[in-house]
């Protein structure tokens, strides 16, 4: 079963498409990261799954074909917006009620008792909270209902880093103790090893790249040789981007099999998720999508150094 | 793909997917969101009630003291008539700021503070919740209803005093019709609904208080300065006229306990055509000889209540329309 699938999604406001034709089908079970520079459709497709918008074209479905919106998709999807809007007039203890209220399948002892753990100050206003706290709060509440899906947007970007480290540390608890899926953006490269296990990168509103963290490294290599020539030409890979330091030259490749040796005069090292993300957004022009979709990338980049 | 990783979570529980949330539980959501505005809603309606007190009270020690005649219920609309006029505007001005202040905001503010994402991705349906945000509003019209009864209680030594024009002596007059408990919640009702039906349209708090503002009050004043004289249609009559020289002339006629209001007269043919203004200049003699008459075009007084009940009867009919327009908006564009 796929926790988010689309086919052919496309998303338009007025006359910029923020997201244009777009296939993806996430598996259940993972911690996706969804990465991708301001502007990327990062939100546009995350509100789409949220049932907030509607595509301008294709179609998009979550939690194993139900409609986003549908009753059933608001009953299994907790979703956080960007910035965690709450009501900022009303004491965290009556926002969780409320969104007891607003919920059926909803666990408020839980609730109560992990902001209790995370020391949350229950009777303080929302405005009142500190980011971190109202970040916490908003994920209590998306997690409260039970989802089975946990949709957070920039769920770290108002965070300083200590609060950032225990927002994920809280949030990987949870997801070891229920099983769920979670899909989240960020622009926050560093640290997406230790919480993703499937990367997702969207690029001026096209899907550059999706899969397991594990198989993307696996067939990932940075490459470290000579400055000049292009002596890869004869190897069964693509170069994804490249970058000249000095005079040496550093590749980002895709292997077609994972182990490849490297080619002569040319050193070979494991790709950081990071190398792999940062490379891939610095050349937009580069789609690796998995199954046919790897045709997108025939005739592949070129090494401009 | 690889097949999910991990077994689907046990928290699927399919049996309970398409349960719904029940109205009474959103609605406790409601009232504890907008504690504030309620707070401050009661406020004003004590405040309303107690300047109908202060002034009702001496007002009707006055018609009191002139005993159940003519002189006191005349002292008393001496007296008091400014007072009326004051609290005529005073109510009609209530009911618009229900619009602009409870009714404008309540969908913009949750737009533009993004919590509409916050609530529009709960179990509950967006048509739920908006109809739980939009139902306690009863209590409102409730309160209304109440001030309405207050205001009669006010008016009470007036009463006996209608003439059946328009003026603030007559429960025809403008001001006054729609301050009847009914029609009264019935218009902040409707301000409300107005209100709620602009935000959504225009998603934006200060101009959709802006277009309330002025939707809500050119409909009253359409309504009061001349629909309301049409919702049946207006009754004539012949009246006989004495002439006396070129344009002067007089008529009397006896309307019977219920004095009508009158929307227009004037000199005409006995088959209804009126007289032209040239035509209007004829001699005396000329008048008499053709039957000239009073054509005079009314709405009887015995009809007040059959419009208090139309209006009633538009205002529910509106608030619902613009309430089903405003699910239907929320419902179909983002968060």
């Amino acid at each position: 079963m796929n926790a988010i699938e689309c086919r052919g999604l496309a998303k338009r406001y007025r006359r910029s498409w923020a997201l244009r034709d777009c296939g993806l089908a996430i598996p259940e079970g993972h911690v996706v990261a969804l990465v991708g520079p301001n502007g990327a459709g990062k939100t546009t497709l995350l509100n789409l799954a949220a049932g907030l918008l509607r595509p301008t074209a294709g179609d998009i479905t979550v939690l194993g074909g139900q409609r986003p919106g549908s009753g059933a998709a608001r009953v299994g999807i907790g979703f956080v917006s960007q910035d965690a809007p709450l009501y900022g007039h009303l004491p965290a203890r009556v926002m969780l009620a409320m969104a007891g209220n607003l919920n059926i399948t909803w666990d408020h002892d839980r609730a109560l008792a992990r902001l209790a753990d995370l020391r949350v100050p229950l009777d303080r206003k929302v405005h009142a909270l500190s980011g971190g706290q109202r970040a916490q709060l908003a994920l209590t509440i998306a997690l409260g209902k039970r989802p089975r899906l946990l949709i957070l947007d920039e769920p770290l970007a108002s965070l300083d880093p200590l609060a950032r480290h225990e927002f994920m540390a809280s949030l990987m608890a949870e997801v070891a103790e229920q099983g769920l899926s979670v899909v989240f953006s960020s622009h926050v490269v560093a640290e997406l090893e230790r919480i993703a296990d499937y990367l997702v990168i969207l690029n001026n509103g096209q899907l550059q790249l999706a899969g397991g963290v594990e198989d993307l490294l696996a067939v990932h290599r940075i490459l470290t040789g000579p400055g000049n020539g292009s002596p890869i030409d004869a190897e069964p890979v693509a170069v994804i981007h490249a970058r000249q330091a000095g005079a040496q030259a550093h590749l980002l490749v895709r292997n077609s099999a994972p182990g490849a040796p490297a080619p002569e005069g040319w050193r070979s090292d494991p790709a950081s998720l990071e190398d792999l993300v940062l490379g891939y957004l610095r050349d937009p022009g580069v789609r690796m999508l998995p199954g046919p979709a790897m045709a997108a990338s025939a005739g592949g980049p070129e090494v401009t150094p | 793909m690889t097949a999910a990783a991990h077994p689907a979570s046990q928290n699927q529980q399919s049996g309970k997917r398409t349960a719904r949330v029940p109205l009474r539980r959103l609605m406790r959501v409601t009232v504890r969101q907008h504690r504030t505005t309620l707070f401050w809603t009661g406020i004003v309606v004590a405040v309303l009630a107690i300047v109908l007190a202060a002034t009702g009270v001496p007002l009707h020690e006055l018609a009191a003291r002139g005993g159940p005649s003519w002189y006191g219920a005349s002292r008393a609309s001496v007296d008091f008539g400014g007072v009326l006029q004051a609290l005529a505007l005073l109510l009609q001005l209530a009911a618009l700021l229900v619009g602009i202040f409870i009714g404008a905001p309540l969908l913009p503010r949750e737009i533009q503070e993004g919590t509409a994402k916050l609530a529009w991705t709960q179990a509950a349906s967006r048509t739920r919740w908006l109809l739980a945000q939009v139902l306690p509003l009863a209590g409102l019209a409730l309160a209304a209803f109440a001030i309405g009864a207050e205001f009669a209680w006010w008016l009470s030594p007036f009463l006996h005093l209608a003439t059946g024009r328009i003026g603030p002596l007559s429960p025809w007059w403008s001001l006054r019709f729609n301050l009847v408990p009914l029609l009264l919640a019935g218009w902040v009702v409707f301000a409300f609904t107005s209100g709620v039906f602009l935000g959504a349209a225009i998603r934006r708090t200060l101009p959709a208080m802006a277009a309330t503002l002025a939707c809500y009050g050119a409909v009253l004043f359409e309504v009061s300065a001349s629909w309301r004289m049409h919702y049946l249609a207006p009754m004539h009559r012949a009246v006989a006229v004495q002439f006396q020289a070129v344009g002067s002339y007089g008529y009397s006629v006896y309307w019977g306990p219920h004095p009508p209001v009158i929307m227009s007269e004037g000199l005409g043919w006995p088959n209804g055509r009126l007289l032209s203004n040239v035509l209007q200049m004829r001699p005396a003699a000329w008048m008499r000889l053709h039957h000239i008459v009073m054509w005079i075009t009314y709405q009887p007084g015995s009809r007040y209540h059959t419009f208090q009940a139309i209006e009633l009867g538009w205002l529910l009919a509106a608030s619902a329309l613009l309430v089903a327009a405003a699910i239907f908006m929320i419902r179909r564009r983002p968060a």
